[in-house]
């Protein structure tokens, strides 16, 4: 059986990097007993996919990640995805916390569905500005209150409006310019009391926030982006461009970045 | 939410922030307001490195069974870390509350290797504790040291308030005991160190005055206000019936040793005369199958490893060993759980197991003949044989393996050109012992012998303590006269040679053999920015010759000086049940070639059988 289990990170674990966040998972599986199939070979491992690293320091309430199970549990009763959730809901810690699972339909022997990791298409973001931290004028970091949000709303509006925009990407083979225009398919400034209307995705909720950390400055950049192995634009990227184009400067470590959620399907906004 | 004592942006600056948030798997949250006594233990190096040492885990349990006392862990945070605590002010903290170790009670700092102590003065300072112990009050936590190097505490006796010498499991509870009593009726602190100098194992370094004679050696050693003579070391009489974590504490990074630790016995029949841990943990004391087999299902079902490893001196002689491991393959087979097993002596029954729980054509098989030549491993009493070696070597070939590792050590006393040459030439014989076990249609390619080199460090409470270091020039003369001797082997194009460095090992042969004279040189090397000096990345050979030309201190004096027998040195306040008179006996055999016995084949009657326990009452 295979199950695809969404979860969310949050609070001091943050700081654990992705390499880690798996091995933690390993241990988590073994502690809780739940039936995990494993790899063949001398040296069998946990078959285990996670979607997508999330960068240290980010919160999350949408990490997936998919594994498989024999069909019953150590009682010999059949598993389902509830039962997978007790399970493995008890071994977890503070900070990591299941938010839903569900069993991915597939008849062993026929074709092996496709993993959560290629199937990431899309990811939603929130960047949000932290306690004691303001936005200013590049040329006037002192002796300004910043930015005020209306100012912000506006000048956001018209760089999201531009028919392109230009940044340049680093990769394996050096700088290039991209045109990430195309791949930011939804993006909002506001403040703490609202939250875009793009963000209600599951079934008109919206639990891509439940740990986001809100802050005193309320100022909240809302990303959806693109996301997985063809272009995968960071928030940051985004918002580095836009603070270009507006003559914005922030100081380092200004944001706390969360991931929301991600997608399989853009179009039709159709979650893991 | 939990706190952190660090804050976002610092955690966001630094390598591996992961190693200062805490709150791992299995760690133990308290109720503050029902505690008496906060003790916060200490491994004075990275985390990773300090997360893998199974004695603080037992210890953090122990403690933590008290309901009265709350026991934490910090490390050492690494230089990046470091440099922004200071720049800031930021007090050292411990993992679970994340609260500065300013506040509590205690501060135990275990000592396991003397390439540390620097880090030790950095964990003070860091804490805003005074380095000094004279310069202290009862604002500052009572320093408390533990572990291996403790035998010899003197280079660090300025530094702490309280050693404990001995195994920790024993007298804990009645110095705990004692400070609640000394704190509830407003005692001072220096009446509360006396009080605790009462207590058998327990060593408060300013109740002693130390005098020289003008040719530099110890004159005098004496204690004040009531204070003992001698301590004695502490040991635990039945390793059944104590503490042991079914619980340890995962850490959220993968540890040096990042695998469940299952010791499972402790001490040493072999008495190996360099070797300072087979003579000071002794004797021998097994711990029980049901103990073990407890303990080692307890640890795997709570921390989720996937890996479980025997600790022990000489594993193969558990008299058990044979039913623990049929146990561990078959448990830990279905759970799909690897097992690793150090420090097995190579033979048939070992190389067995070892193939059945390893992947043969990626591992390695190690011997650690520590000599070269036979008359040289009769004068360490390695009781390890050229025939066994090479019988061993040729089973563990026809078995599959391929790859030998081989651990000497160069600069044991009374040895010659020819041992040293001695080394070369039987990694050449195992190398031949492949090519006449193995037939060529079944090899993978040329055998891979390793040898690697160490440089003889003579430790306090072994045959050798008197025994002068060789020089680094000298160490690094017989290493040169090893490579050479390698060049003219047979077999050369399949040997690989491996050597320690020089300059840490005479550092440490300072520190393991040094008065209380020697902790000048540390503070002064701390001063001067050294820290982690057992990382060669950060070890500053130059600023320690400073420091030790700074604190006046000549090191041939420590290192490289033969001591005569009746010398006073300054662990002989030490009892650590083992006789001085067996001591020199076994120096004295050493210089002849002659070998003592092991435990199990005739007591050598070192005079630990005082503790009437283990090996030494065995049936």
């Amino acid at each position: 059986m295979i199950f695809r289990i969404r979860f969310a990170k949050y609070g001091v674990v943050k700081f654990i990097g992705h390499l880690d966040v798996m091995l933690y998972f390993q241990k988590a599986v073994r502690r809780s007993g739940l039936p995990i199939k494993y790899s063949q070979g001398f040296n069998p491992h946990q078959l285990m996919v996670f979607a997508q690293p999330l960068g240290v320091g980010v919160t999350s309430d949408g990490e997936y990640m998919d594994i498989e199970t024999e069909d019953a549990d150590f009682d010999g009763n059949a598993l389902n995805a509830e039962r997978v959730r007790e399970i493995l809901g008890a071994a977890l810690t503070e900070g990591f916390e299941i938010v839903s699972i569900r069993e991915i339909p597939w008849q062993e022997g026929t074709k092996h569905p496709e993993n959560a990791m290629a199937l990431v298409k899309g990811a939603d973001y929130i960047m949000s500005l932290r306690d004691g931290y303001k936005l200013y004028p590049k040329e006037n970091a002192t002796g300004t209150d910043g930015i005020g949000l209306e100012a912000l709303k506006n000048k956001f509006a018209e760089f999201i409006n531009k028919d392109s925009i230009t940044v340049s990407k680093k990769s394996k083979s050096g700088e290039r310019d991209l045109d990430i225009k195309p791949y930011i398919y939804d993006a909002e400034v506001t403040d703490n009391t609202e939250t875009p209307e793009f963000m209600y995705v599951d079934e008109g909720k919206c639990l891509g926030m439940a740990h986001a950390d809100v802050y005193e400055p309320g100022i909240r950049f809302f990303f959806r982006l693109s996301a997985g192995s063809e272009v995968n634009i960071k928030p940051e990227l985004v918002l580095e461009a836009f603070l270009e184009f507006s003559g914005l400067a922030h100081d380092e470590f200004a944001f706390q970045i969360h991931r929301a959620n991600m997608y399989s399907d853009i179009g039709n906004v159709i979650g893991l | 939410m939990r706190k952190l004592a660090l804050s976002d942006e610092i955690l966001m600056s630094v390598d591996k922030s992961a190693r200062y948030i805490g709150h791992e798997v299995n760690s133990i949250v308290k109720d503050l307001d029902k505690i008496d006594i906060r003790f916060c233990m200490c491994f004075p190096d990275v985390y990773e490195v300090g997360m893998s040492h199974i004695g603080i885990q037992i210890l953090y349990e122990m403690f933590n069974r008290r309901e009265d006392t709350y026991c934490e862990r910090t490390y050492s945070p690494w230089p990046d870390l470091d440099k922004l605590m200071r720049e800031k002010n930021i007090p050292l903290f411990a993992m679970e509350s994340q609260d500065p170790i300013k506040v509590f009670d205690f501060l135990g700092i275990t000592l396991q290797y003397e390439m540390c102590y620097t880090n030790v003065l950095q964990i003070l300072d860091l804490s805003q504790i005074p380095l000094m112990a004279k310069d202290r009050t009862w604002d500052d936590p009572i320093v408390i040291g533990g572990g291996p190097c403790t035998y010899n505490p003197e280079p660090l006796a300025d530094f702490f308030d309280i050693f404990y010498i001995g195994e920790g499991e024993t007298v804990y509870d009645q110095l705990l005991d004692t400070y609640k009593e000394y704190r509830k009726a407003g005692r001072s602190r220096h009446d509360f160190l006396v009080a605790a100098s009462r207590i058998e194992g327990l060593y408060i370094p300013e109740l002693y005055d130390v005098a020289y004679n003008e040719d530099g050696t110890l004159k005098s050693f004496t204690p004040r206000e009531g204070a003992p003579e001698k301590i004695r070391r502490q040991v635990v009489a039945d390793m059944s019936d104590t503490v042991y974590p079914e619980k340890p504490v995962v850490p959220y990074i993968r540890a040096v040793q990042d695998r469940v630790a299952l010791e499972i016995q402790r001490g040493c029949i072999r008495g190996c005369r360099f070797c300072q841990a087979g003579m000071i943990y002794r004797p021998l004391r097994e711990r029980s199958l049901e103990f073990l087999k407890k303990y080692a299902l307890a640890m795997i079902n709570s921390t989720g490893y996937e890996e479980i490893t025997l600790c022990s001196l000489s594993s193969s002689d558990y008299t058990k060993l044979a039913e623990l491991m049929d146990f561990l393959i078959n448990e830990m087979g279905k759970r799909r759980i690897n097992i690793s097993l150090p420090s097995l002596r190579i033979d048939a029954f070992s190389l067995d197991v070892m193939s059945r729980v390893q992947d043969v054509r990626k591992s390695s098989i190690t011997f650690a003949p520590e000599a070269g030549t036979q008359r040289m491993r009769d004068i360490i009493n390695k009781g390890l044989d050229e025939e066994t070696i090479l019988n061993g070597a040729s089973e563990a070939f026809r078995a599959g393996w391929d790859k030998v590792k081989l651990y000497f050590m160069l600069g044991q006393p009374f040895e010659l050109d020819s041992d040293v040459e001695g080394i070369p030439h039987l990694a050449d014989k195992i190398a031949m012992a492949f090519y006449d076990t193995v037939p060529k249609s079944e090899r993978r390619g040329k055998v891979q012998v390793t040898i690697s080199t160490s440089y003889f460090v003579p430790k306090p409470f072994t045959p050798f303590q008197w025994t002068a270091q060789i020089t680094p020039e000298e160490y690094l003369r017989r290493k040169t006269l090893l490579m050479d001797t390698l060049k003219k082997e047979h077999n050369y194009k399949s040997i690989k040679y491996n050597w320690h460095d020089s300059n840490t090992s005479i550092l440490e042969g300072l520190l393991a053999r040094g008065d209380r004279r020697v902790g000048k040189v540390i503070l002064e090397a701390y001063k001067d920015g050294c820290i982690f000096d057992a990382w060669t990345d950060f070890f500053k050979m130059d600023k320690w010759l400073k420091a030790i030309e700074r604190a006046g201190i000549d090191m041939d004096f420590y290192t490289t000086r033969e001591r005569s027998t009746d010398e006073l040195l300054p662990w002989d306040f030490i009892d650590t049940g083992m006789t001085k008179a067996f001591m020199k006996r076994e120096y004295d055999k050493a210089r002849k070639g002659q070998t003592t016995k092991n435990c199990r084949e005739g007591c050598g009657g070192c005079g630990c059988n005082s503790w009437t326990t283990g090996v030494c009452i065995e049936a």
